[in-house]
């Protein structure tokens, strides 16, 4: 089975082609979206919220997320945007990307005398980079190639009979043809994490997994409050989740049936093949941060009957700083089947006792190589608002 | 062919229902190769749980083969099982507070 996609020097295959624009701090986002809205088409700007004032751990994060974006496949070439006095070095951001083989371009208003200059450069050195970028052209590769990146969100009790199947029925055909996939959100996987670390490829990821949970539980009871009601949230709630372990256990099923290789920090790159657990944020704009920083080139997210079904463009989901993340939207609830336009798969048939779970997976496989060849998913085709990406925090807010 | 309500373990006390079910209505479920007959005694919503044994409070609630809870009072076969019967035992800061005080 092949994809169409665009080959990088450093081997990797993009699954769209893009100029990005990476500020290196929010100071510089307007500069980046200025750059990226006079150039137009495949440059994108990759907005998020990194101020000065975080401590070093979360900056060090935010240094690989940043470096991540950048040499994400689905970057033809990048343009590092700062004002000159972020907390994180626009430079090393740029070495950082460098690192990929891919050209990459320092842009400071500090070096360039002033905010106009930078913008006549950076439109320039855009305008530049997509020309040389629309020259390459879509070769096929295995898929051993690609790697999914795996979300569901609206979670319902539909969400673990029909979209989570599914997503893990593509996963397990991706992973026996070598691909990878990578599911995260450690606070959903709390009641299920005794089966993941049964499915751990090794002693130390098993007890990794276990760690990772306790980390995250603890930090959740030091709040001195009860989790229910953030989680499973409101919606969740009026769709039939009783408890945080009844939604993880459907959460888990996203993840299908293979092996654990290993467990990443945010936004780290897995070192091998296979399937990987992110530990991080369950948070929409934090998680697909994560996820595309660590080189997913597609993602699936699964919806169920919870409230964002309805939502054309869901919070961070947008036609917006993530379109280096293109995204297959899954509907597996079959109440909210007014709105499936609005998806590229819909699964709810499952629950209507219409389709098993394979042949869903097998339509959700087609269409996840259709839109990794460059069909626009249905996100891309109706474009909404920028929302900006958030960093991932467990330090203070200053 | 559409089912009413699905259970999804044979070791499971709770089913979930497909579709709006009534109070009263009699639903059955199969569970492996047996058919169980169970009469609702409370209406429920679509995506819902109800038991499909007697579950006693403070005993586990099980679903996919698994534990998703505690039961908080004792709970008949054909109730609405949700958050007003069942209480999790996970990221319960509440109750870790008031163990330290």
């Amino acid at each position: 089975m092949n994809f169409l996609g665009y080959l990088r020097s450093d081997g990797s295959v993009g699954t769209r082609n893009y100029v990005a624009l990476i500020p290196a701090g929010r100071c510089a986002n307007e500069l980046a979206a200025r750059i990226a809205d006079e150039v137009g088409g495949n440059a994108v700007p990759l907005l998020h919220n990194q101020p000065c004032i975080h401590l070093k751990p979360d900056n060090e994060k935010a240094l690989r997320i940043l470096i991540g974006l950048g040499a994400n496949p689905n970057v033809a070439a990048a343009i590092v945007v700062g004002i000159g006095c972020e907390g994180l070095p626009p430079a090393d951001i740029a070495d950082g990307v460098a690192k990929s083989g891919k050209p990459v371009e320092l842009l400071t208003i500090d070096k360039e005398g002033s905010y106009q200059s930078a913008l006549d450069k950076g439109v320039g050195i855009a305008k530049k980079m997509l020309a040389a970028a629309s020259l390459l052209k879509r070769q096929p590769f295995d898929l051993s190639h690609l790697t999914l990146a795996l979300k569901c969100g609206g979670s319902d009790t539909t969400s673990a009979i029909a979209c989570n199947p599914t997503a893990g029925w593509a996963v397990d055909a991706i992973v026996a043809q070598g691909g990878s996939a990578i599911f995260s959100e450690t606070a959903e996987i709390i009641g299920a994490e005794h089966i993941l670390a049964r499915r751990a490829a090794d002693e130390k990821t098993a007890q990794r997994i276990y760690e990772v949970v306790a980390r995250m539980e603890k930090r959740i009871t030091d709040s001195g409050v009860d989790i229910r009601g953030s989680e499973p949230t409101p919606g969740n709630i009026r769709g039939g989740l009783t408890t945080l372990e009844e939604k993880s256990l459907g959460a888990i099923a996203k993840s299908g049936s293979t092996a654990i290789q290993g467990i990443l920090e945010w936004g780290e790159k897995p070192a091998g093949r296979g399937l990987f657990f992110m530990d991080g944020s369950a948070n929409t704009p934090q998680m697909f941060l994560g996820l595309a920083a660590a080189g997913a080139q597609i993602m699936t997210f699964g919806f169920g009957g919870g409230l964002p079904a309805r939502f054309r463009a869901l919070p961070a989901a947008s036609f917006g700083p993530l379109r280096i993340l293109p995204m297959i939207k899954i509907l597996g609830s079959p109440r909210e089947s007014s709105e499936k336009e609005y998806f590229d798969v819909y699964v709810g048939s499952i629950v209507e006792g219409q389709e098993s779970v394979s042949e869903a997976g097998e339509r959700l496989l087609k269409e996840l190589i259709a839109v990794a060849s460059g069909k626009p998913g249905k996100l891309e085709m109706f474009p909404c608002y920028r929302e900006v990406m958030e960093m991932y925090t467990t330090g203070p807010v200053l | 062919m559409q089912k009413k309500a699905i259970i999804l373990n044979a070791k499971d006390n709770v089913a979930t229902a497909l579709a709006d079910l009534d109070v009263g209505e009699t639903v059955e479920l199969e569970i492996e190769k047996d058919i169980v007959s169970v009469t609702l005694l409370n209406p429920i919503p679509f995506g819902h749980k109800f038991s499909v044994a007697p579950i006693k409070s403070d005993s586990p609630v099980i679903k996919y083969g698994e534990v998703i809870g505690q039961a908080t009072v004792d709970i008949q076969p054909g109730q609405h099982v949700h958050v007003h019967n069942v209480a999790s035992t996970r990221g319960r800061g509440d109750i870790v507070q008031e163990v330290k005080k």
